[in-house]
C-alpha cells in the first residue's frame, strides 16, 4: 500500500469520525428552555398566595431547619444460636 | 363382615358424628346467625389440617331418659390442626347437642386435648358455645369443669391459651375462659356472666338485659374480661389466627421471626413534630406506634377498655414485641385502676412467653380521687410495677414526653431492670409537673404575696425555673437513668438495634415456689 492510499484512507476515517462527532454533539446540545407562564386555573383572591408558592416556601423552611442527629442506620449484630440464654435458665424449677 | 362393609360402617358413623345434634338443630344454629362447631374449626385452621379425636365418644348418663339420646362425639368437637403451619389444639363446644351443656365425657375430651397440647408444647384454642353444666349429670358435670380449670391453671404460662365465646357462657363455665390468656367475643349472640338476668332480678331486684349484663360490649369496654370484640364469628376466628402469628408455641420458644420488608432505617420525619408545644395538649400515641413498627402492623389488645393505655403486638425487624404505651388522647394518658390492670396483665403475658416489651411513656401520674383510692389503685398500680420488675424479657423504654413521679417508676424505669431507656428531647422526667411542684416548693411564699399580679408573676417565674431544671431528659440522663436522648425520627432504628442487642439477654429471678403478686 503506497503513501497515497494510506493518506486517502486516513482522510476517509477522519471524515467519518468528524461526521459522527457532529451528530453526537447535536444530540447532546442543551436547548434553551423558554420560560412558560402557567395561568392559574383557580382565581386567587387579592393577597392570596398560590399553593405552589406556599409549597415552595414550606420546603425552603423545612430544608433550612433540617437539623438532625445522624445515625449510622446499620446493624452489624449477627444473629447466632447460643445456649447462653437457654429458656431453662429463666424458668423456676420445682423441687420434688 | 367384609372389609368394605366395615369401611361403610365407619363412614356412616363419621357422617352421623358430623351431624352433631342433627340437621334440624344445625339449621336452627344457622338461623341464629351462628356457625356449627365444625364450621368454626374449618375456618380457624389451615385447610384440610384438622384431625378430629374422640369422634365416637358418647355420654354415660342413664337418668332422665338420657340413655335414649346419644350423639356421637357428645357436645364438643376436639382435635388438632395447624395455623400457618404451626400445630394448635382445638376444642369447640357443639350447641346442637344438648345446647353444648358440659357432660363428664365432654370434659374428658377437652382435658385430653389440653394434656396433648401440654405434652407437645402447642397452643390450645377453645370455642365456647354452651348453656352450662349438664344438669342431668349432677356433680359429675361440675367435676368436669374443675378438671378443665386445673388444666387451664397448669398450662398458664406454659402454652398460650385462647378462648372464643361465640354463644352463651354462663355460671362456673366462665372460669375456664377467664383462666386463659385471651378472650374473643362476638358483638351479637355471645355473653358471659356468673349469674344470669333472672337470678339478678330475684336476688337484687335489678332489671338488666343479657347484653347489658355480659355482652361483648360490656366485657370489652367496661369489665375488661374480653380482649377482643368481633362483629362476626369469621372476624373473631381471623383475630385468633393473627394473634397466633405473634406468639410462640410455648414458654421455651421464641415467637416466629417474620421476614421484614420494611427498612430498619426508615425515618419518620413526622415524629419530630408529633409532640405539641403545649405540654397539656393531647396527641394519639397510636400514631407513633404505627409509624415505628414494621409496616404499621399493630394488633391492639383491649382496644376499647382503659383507652388511656394501649397494649398490643407488633414487629420490629420481623421480631414480635409487646407494646405498652400511655395514650395522652384519653384522660391525658393517666394511670388508673383499669389501665394498671390492663398493662400488668399484658406485661406478664409477654414475659411468660419470651416476647420483648417496648414501652412508650407519656404519663402525667396516677389518677387521683376517692373513686380510685377506694377501688384500690394502690394494689392495681402495684400490679403494673410488679409485672415490670418481675419480667426478665428484653425491655426497651422510650420516654416521649411526661414521666412523672410514681407513674414514671411504674412504666419501665431503669431501676426496675429495664435494659435500654431512651428519651426524646421533649421528655420531662420529674417528680411532678412544674406548676404542681411550684405549689409544693413555694406554696408558703405564694400565699404571702397579696397582689394577684405579683403572685402570678412570681409563680410564672418559678414554673419557668423548675421547667428549665427538670422538664427535660438531661437531668435523668445525667444520672444514667436514661441511656440516650434520641431524635424522634430515629426511634425505629434505635429500638430495633436495642432489641437485636438484647436477643441473647439472660436474667433469672430468685428461686421460689411462686411470687405473691398483689392481686
Amino acid at each position: 500500500m503506497n503513501l497515497l492510499q494510506i493518506s486517502l484512507l486516513l482522510t476517509i476515517f477522519r471524515g467519518v469520525a468528524a461526521y459522527f462527532k457532529k451528530q453526537d454533539a447535536k444530540k447532546n446540545e442543551v436547548k434553551e428552555i423558554k420560560p412558560v407562564t402557567v395561568k392559574p386555573t383557580v382565581k386567587l383572591a387579592e393577597g392570596e398566595i398560590p399553593a405552589e408558592v406556599q409549597a415552595a416556601i414550606g420546603m425552603a423552611l423545612y430544608l433550612s431547619t433540617n437539623l438532625h442527629d445522624e445515625e449510622s442506620n446499620v446493624i452489624t449484630i449477627e444473629r447466632r444460636v447460643t445456649s447462653w440464654n437457654d429458656k431453662n435458665y429463666g424458668v423456676r424449677h420445682w423441687k420434688r | 363382615m367384609l372389609i368394605e362393609q366395615k369401611i361403610q360402617e365407619l363412614l356412616e358413623k363419621r357422617n352421623e358424628a358430623r351431624l352433631g345434634g342433627g340437621q334440624k338443630r344445625i339449621d336452627s344454629q344457622h338461623a341464629k346467625g351462628k356457625m356449627t362447631a365444625r364450621e368454626r374449626i374449618a375456618i380457624l385452621l389451615d385447610e384440610g389440617s384438622f384431625e378430629e379425636t374422640d369422634m365416637f365418644v358418647t355420654h354415660r348418663t342413664v337418668d332422665f331418659g338420657l340413655d335414649k339420646q346419644q350423639y356421637l362425639g357428645d357436645g364438643v368437637v376436639t382435635g388438632h390442626g395447624t395455623i400457618d403451619g404451626r400445630v394448635v389444639y382445638v376444642y369447640a363446644q357443639d350447641f346442637t347437642v344438648f345446647g353444648g351443656a358440659l357432660s363428664e365425657t365432654m370434659s374428658l375430651k377437652i382435658c385430653k386435648v389440653m394434656d396433648q397440647a401440654m405434652k407437645v408444647g402447642a397452643p390450645v384454642i377453645g370455642i365456647c358455645d354452651s348453656g352450662g353444666a349438664r344438669i342431668q349429670e349432677g356433680s359429675r358435670s361440675l367435676a368436669g369443669y374443675a378438671e378443665i380449670f386445673q388444666r387451664n391453671i397448669n398450662a398458664s404460662g406454659v402454652i398460650p391459651q385462647i378462648s372464643a365465646i361465640f354463644g352463651p357462657c354462663a355460671g362456673g363455665a366462665v372460669y375456664s375462659p377467664a383462666l386463659t390468656d385471651f378472650i374473643i367475643m362476638t358483638n351479637v349472640g355471645s355473653y358471659m356472666f356468673l349469674t344470669g338476668p333472672k337470678v339478678v332480678k330475684t336476688v337484687i331486684g335489678e332489671d338488666v338485659s343479657t347484653d347489658d349484663l355480659g355482652g361483648a360490649r360490656i366485657h370489652s369496654q367496661k369489665s375488661g374480661v374480653a380482649h377482643f370484640a368481633a362483629e362476626t364469628e369469621e372476624e373473631g376466628l381471623a383475630i385468633i389466627r393473627r394473634l397466633i402469628s405473634f406468639i410462640p408455641q410455648n414458654n421455651m420458644e421464641n415467637a416466629p421471626l417474620v421476614e421484614c420488608n420494611d427498612p430498619i432505617d426508615r425515618m419518620e420525619d413526622a415524629l419530630n413534630q408529633i409532640i405539641p408545644d403545649n405540654p397539656n395538649k393531647p396527641y394519639n400515641v397510636g400514631d407513633i406506634i404505627n409509624a415505628i413498627v414494621d409496616n404499621g402492623d399493630f394488633l391492639e389488645i383491649h382496644k376499647n377498655y382503659a383507652k388511656n393505655i394501649i397494649v398490643g403486638f407488633a414487629r420490629f425487624d420481623g421480631m414480635s414485641v409487646g407494646i405498652v404505651a400511655n395514650n395522652p388522647a384519653f384522660f391525658a394518658g393517666v394511670l388508673d385502676c383499669d389501665a394498671s390492670r390492663k398493662g400488668a396483665r399484658f406485661v406478664r403475658f409477654c414475659d411468660a412467653f419470651n416476647i420483648p416489651i417496648v414501652t412508650l411513656v407519656d404519663v402525667p401520674g396516677f389518677l387521683p380521687g376517692t373513686g380510685q383510692e377506694y377501688n384500690g389503685i394502690i394494689v392495681h398500680g402495684a400490679k403494673l410495677l410488679y409485672a415490670y420488675g418481675e419480667s426478665t424479657v428484653p425491655k426497651v423504654t422510650v420516654t416521649l414526653r411526661k414521666s412523672y413521679g410514681g407513674s414514671h417508676l411504674v412504666m419501665g424505669c431503669k431501676q426496675l431492670r429495664n435494659d435500654v431507656n431512651y428519651a426524646w428531647p421533649t421528655a420531662e422526667i420529674a417528680v411532678m409537673g412544674a406548676s404542681g411542684a411550684v405549689e409544693v416548693l413555694d406554696g408558703k411564699k405564694i400565699a404571702e404575696i397579696e397582689n394577684p399580679e405579683e403572685r402570678a408573676e412570681f409563680v410564672a417565674k418559678k414554673v419557668d425555673e423548675y421547667t428549665k431544671k427538670f422538664a427535660n431528659p438531661y437531668e435523668a440522663a445525667k444520672f444514667g437513668y436514661i441511656d440516650d436522648v434520641i431524635e424522634p425520627r430515629n426511634t425505629r432504628f434505635r429500638v430495633i438495634r436495642a432489641l437485636r442487642t438484647l436477643e441473647t439477654k439472660r436474667l433469672a429471678n430468685p428461686e421460689k415456689k411462686h411470687s405473691n403478686i398483689p392481686l
